[in-house]
């Protein structure tokens, strides 16, 4: 099954862009949240979101959102199985982004060295501690040099944007 | 080296004290190393100095080639093509910084004709394109040497460029500044200003990456910047942000390949099938933006390449074209 994935903290965008993109309205196991989340959203993912783009040839691309709890982080590693490439979104409202960031490429190290990975950064950007040039100063940092852009998980040409990124870097 | 190639000028139904004036200049210049040459004949000259309220020299207004920079002196103000207008009675002082900004110009593109390169950039040598001629040249120098300087248009809000703090500020819509940015730089009022003067300046602040992103990928036309080569190994140190500057679908290739390892300009045609022209529009956008890293030692050290499967290729090949781009992103760099 050829899918792709989408991470990233409570918030992020995740079910959004998926829905902003693909054929069908997400298949969610959204829950009210009942934890520190409930501060950011009223419902979460917690298993995980769910839908598919139809290819010229009428094969199907899976695209599966993770939930964004970490304590539901078990099923990581259940949906990355199979898949062909990882998005990573993150919040920039949120107080520690670039954390974020590095948090999720670290969780998904061993999936995105066998995949690869693209970053979108959404929100407002009201946050002046990270600005664009700060998530490419901190790769550079890291020594990886990742698409990372900023984008409205709601446009469908942004979040198309992200993914062809993604295809370019796994064709090289 | 200047001296050697200098710039030819001409004078077209000019009188007898404005020419004087006109020497006086010329020669003051020379001291500075700025060699003008004046000539007889008009259509092998750079520089046409045209009296235009004379009847002699409207005509040879009229004769002279698109190519050739002309200096209309007269009555009234002109503006047009590579025109530079300048009213009656003028003084030595100003005609002499006038002279000199166009020396500056004038001589760098005229290296960039004469340089003999197997290609420039994907277009013939004919081309009248000169890249230091376009707006983009301009904005990259004041970036580069902190400048601040005020484009003004015929038409069009002026566009103040702040070189140090890497910002414009204009009321000029997105719409207005690329027809500006498109223009010639003759056809523009440029004027180098005080860091103050920029204070009181009303319009939206933005920043200088975005514009000079833009005006790079709509002036480049394949002219590699003067001064760079396309045999030297670059990289990108982060990818551009397509999401919110103008792109093309070739450069998600481009930025994937440096973004992974150095390679020279001229490698990457083989190895993307990219137009070296595009390649080199691409290329002139990110150093602009500081997004090229140059100068490796260790050209050795070995990139671990994925062998990516036909099968896979052509499958990633179907989600990209699956999902498309919206047409207004591809314009923003074709119109």
């Amino acid at each position: 099954m050829d899918k792709i994935i989408f991470t990233g903290p409570v918030g992020a965008g995740k079910t959004t862009a998926i829905g902003s993109i693909s054929e069908t309205v997400p298949v969610g196991t959204d829950v009210n949240c009942t934890d520190e989340s409930r501060a950011i959203k009223q419902k979460t993912t917690v298993a995980m979101d769910y839908s598919y783009i139809t290819l010229e040839d009428g094969m199907r691309i899976h695209l599966y959102g993770t939930p964004g709890q970490e304590r539901f982080n078990f099923m990581w590693d259940i949906l990355t199985k199979g898949g062909i490439g990882l998005v990573i979104l993150i919040n920039r409202d949120n107080p520690s982004p670039i954390e974020q960031m590095d948090y999720y490429l670290d969780a998904f190290q061993s999936f995105i060295s066998d995949t690869g990975v693209v970053i979108g950064i959404t929100r407002s950007g009201l946050n002046d501690n990270a600005s664009l040039e700060n998530f490419q100063q901190r790769l550079l940092e890291r020594n990886q040099v990742f698409p990372v852009f900023e984008i409205d998980a709601r446009s469908s040409d942004d979040v198309s944007i992200l993914i062809h990124a993604l295809m370019a870097v796994l064709q090289v | 080296m200047q001296s050697e190639n200098p710039i030819f000028v001409s004078f077209c139904g000019v009188s007898t004290e404005d020419e004087f004036l006109l020497i006086t200049v010329i020669k003051l210049l020379a001291h500075e190393g700025k060699i003008f040459k004046v000539i007889d004949n008009h259509s092998q000259s750079h520089l046409l100095v045209i009296d235009f309220d004379v009847e002699s020299g409207k005509r040879d207004f009229k004769r002279s080639r698109d190519g050739q920079v002309k200096l209309l002196i007269g009555d009234r103000k002109y503006s047009g093509k590579n025109l530079i207008s300048v009213l009656k009675p003028f003084e030595i002082t100003s005609l002499k910084e006038i002279f000199a900004n166009l020396y500056e110009k004038m001589f760098m593109q005229l290296e960039l004709a004469r340089k003999k390169s197997p290609r420039v950039g994907g277009l013939s040598r004919n081309s009248t394109h000169v890249l230091t001629d376009t707006v983009f040249h301009l904005l990259l120098s004041t970036k580069e040497n902190k400048d601040h300087v005020c484009i003004g248009s015929e038409g069009y809000p002026d566009i103040l460029v702040d070189g140090e703090n890497k910002s414009i500020t204009t009321t000029a819509s997105t719409k207005d500044l690329d027809h500006i940015i498109r223009k010639p730089l003759f056809e523009h009022n440029v004027q180098k200003l005080k860091g103050s003067n920029l204070s009181n300046k009303e319009g939206k602040i933005s920043p200088l990456y975005n514009v000079l992103w833009m005006s790079a990928l709509s002036c480049s036309h394949g002219q590699l910047l003067p001064g760079h080569k396309s045999s030297e190994p670059v990289k990108l140190k982060a990818w551009p942000n397509f999401t919110r500057n103008g792109f093309k679908p070739e450069y998600f290739k481009l930025a994937a390949i440096l973004a992974q390892r150095p390679v020279a300009l001229s490698d990457l045609e083989n190895l993307t099938q990219v137009p070296y022209a595009e390649i080199v529009n691409f290329y002139n956008a990110a150093y602009s933006v500081d997004l090229i890293e140059k100068n490796f030692d260790n050209l050795d050290a070995k990139v671990t390449e994925r062998k990516v499967s036909a099968k896979k290729k052509s499958l990633l090949g179907k989600i990209a074209d699956r999902l498309g781009f919206g047409l207004q992103k591809l314009n923003a760099v074709d119109a």
